[in-house]
């Protein structure tokens, strides 16, 4: 079965004005109404910091047949922006690539929970790596590492999601970390800035926190702390990103 | 001469010792720190080498070849035991019955102890290993 197949989906512009990429989209509306579904959604300013979780999806096997799946997005000059995913079955581990004008998202759902995540271009990067780290088998590090589950990537994207909350916020660069899979099945991720980094482990298991390490190498200095949602990260990445 | 009365060999602080690391671990600068991370399995079905600490093999009991053989794209982190002693941690030998020089860091290893272990590791690539060998001439 092929895990990661992308659907590119056709979009259709809804709006006569030409504002559309330059206005900050301040709402989100995701149509499942063949799925049956509510989808919680979170708002944020622009369309690069969208995030729409917490999908529950009826299931029927390993598989969901969407038909019609809309997606309109709404940028706060009221121009409905819409996407239509054509009739297609997602099988388990499929996530469907939606391509808007000018401005590409992502839909990935990830059918351990099963969410949806919307996510902006600029996790992209990042996304081409998590899959590569969802795909990894028993062992893949020769000592017996256990594979990373979706539930562990998911976590992991909210996470880069606040990271990119935060940077938007104070004007920054996007800043990508780097990603890598731990043996025991949780993610790490990694920032550096000048002469400070920040180690993110996300782990496995639901009991357990997620846990950091900031290093400040100009003072030799090593501190480690654990935080128990993804939104607690956001101290610890101010420290990071000011001066 | 390096042997316990066990027969198992004994680990000096000369001694270097070679961690095989995956292609995901491997930075544009050096190698992550999640190479060098053990931590107990969640499920115990599922529990592996990796539990019992971090699997390495003994540098003069081995080659990087033999290390890199059936692993094309991985890396070898090359790290001294001292520098693992050094933080407390310690190495015994392991041998398997397929890998005689393998051996197994033992104790905590914190998030700072693998990134100081990941920084004091020299990668040495796969391409490095197993060079193309040109003809004679070229």
């Amino acid at each position: 079965m092929e895990l990661h197949k992308f659907v590119e989906v056709e979009s259709e512009k809804r709006t006569s004005t030409s504002q559309w990429s330059q206005d900050p989209i301040k709402d989100v509306v995701i149509h499942l109404s063949v799925l049956q579904t509510n989808v919680a959604l979170r708002q944020f300013s622009s369309l690069e910091n969208i995030v729409v979780s917490g999908f529950s999806g009826r299931a029927s096997g390993h598989a969901y047949k969407i038909e019609n799946f809309g997606l309109r997005l709404m940028n706060n000059a009221n121009e409905v922006y819409t996407m239509t995913v054509p009739n297609t079955i997602l099988t388990r581990g499929d996530a469907i690539l939606a391509h808007a004008s000018g401005q590409n998202s992502w839909i990935v759902p990830i059918w351990e929970n099963p969410n949806f995540v919307l996510l902006s271009t600029y996790l992209s990067p990042i996304w081409v790596k998590l899959k590569e780290i969802m795909k990894l088998p028993a062992n893949w590090d020769s000592y017996g590492a256990v594979p990373i589950t979706t539930r562990t990537i998911a976590k992991t994207i909210e996470i880069l999601v606040e990271s990119f909350k935060i940077q938007h916020r104070l004007g920054y660069e996007r800043i990508i970390p780097f990603v890598a899979p731990c043996a025991d099945g949780s993610i790490q991720a990694e920032w550096e800035i000048g002469t400070k980094q920040l180690e993110v482990v996300i782990p496995a298991s639901e009991n357990e926190k997620i846990s950091l390490l900031r290093v400040s190498e100009d003072r030799e200095e090593f501190k480690e702390s654990t935080i128990s949602s993804p939104e607690e990260i956001s101290d610890y990445l101010l420290w990071l990103l000011r001066e | 001469m390096k042997k316990h009365s066990s027969g198992l060999e004994k680990i000096s602080d000369e001694d270097g010792l070679y961690r095989t690391i995956h292609p995901l671990w491997i930075k544009d600068k050096g190698i992550t720190s999640a190479a060098f991370k053990q931590r107990p399995p969640l499920d115990s079905r599922l529990v592996g080498r990796h539990s019992l600490g971090l699997s390495v093999d003994i540098a003069r009991l081995t080659t990087p070849e033999k290390v890199l053989l059936s692993h094309p794209g991985y890396g070898i982190g090359i790290i001294t035991a001292s520098f693992v002693l050094n933080l407390k941690l310690v190495i015994f030998h392991a041998p398997e019955p397929s890998n005689y020089a393998h051996a197994i860091v033992f104790g905590k290893i914190t998030g700072s102890m693998a990134k100081l272990i990941a920084r004091s590791a020299k990668l040495l690539r796969y391409e490095e290993v197993f060079s193309p060998i040109l003809p004679q001439g070229q």
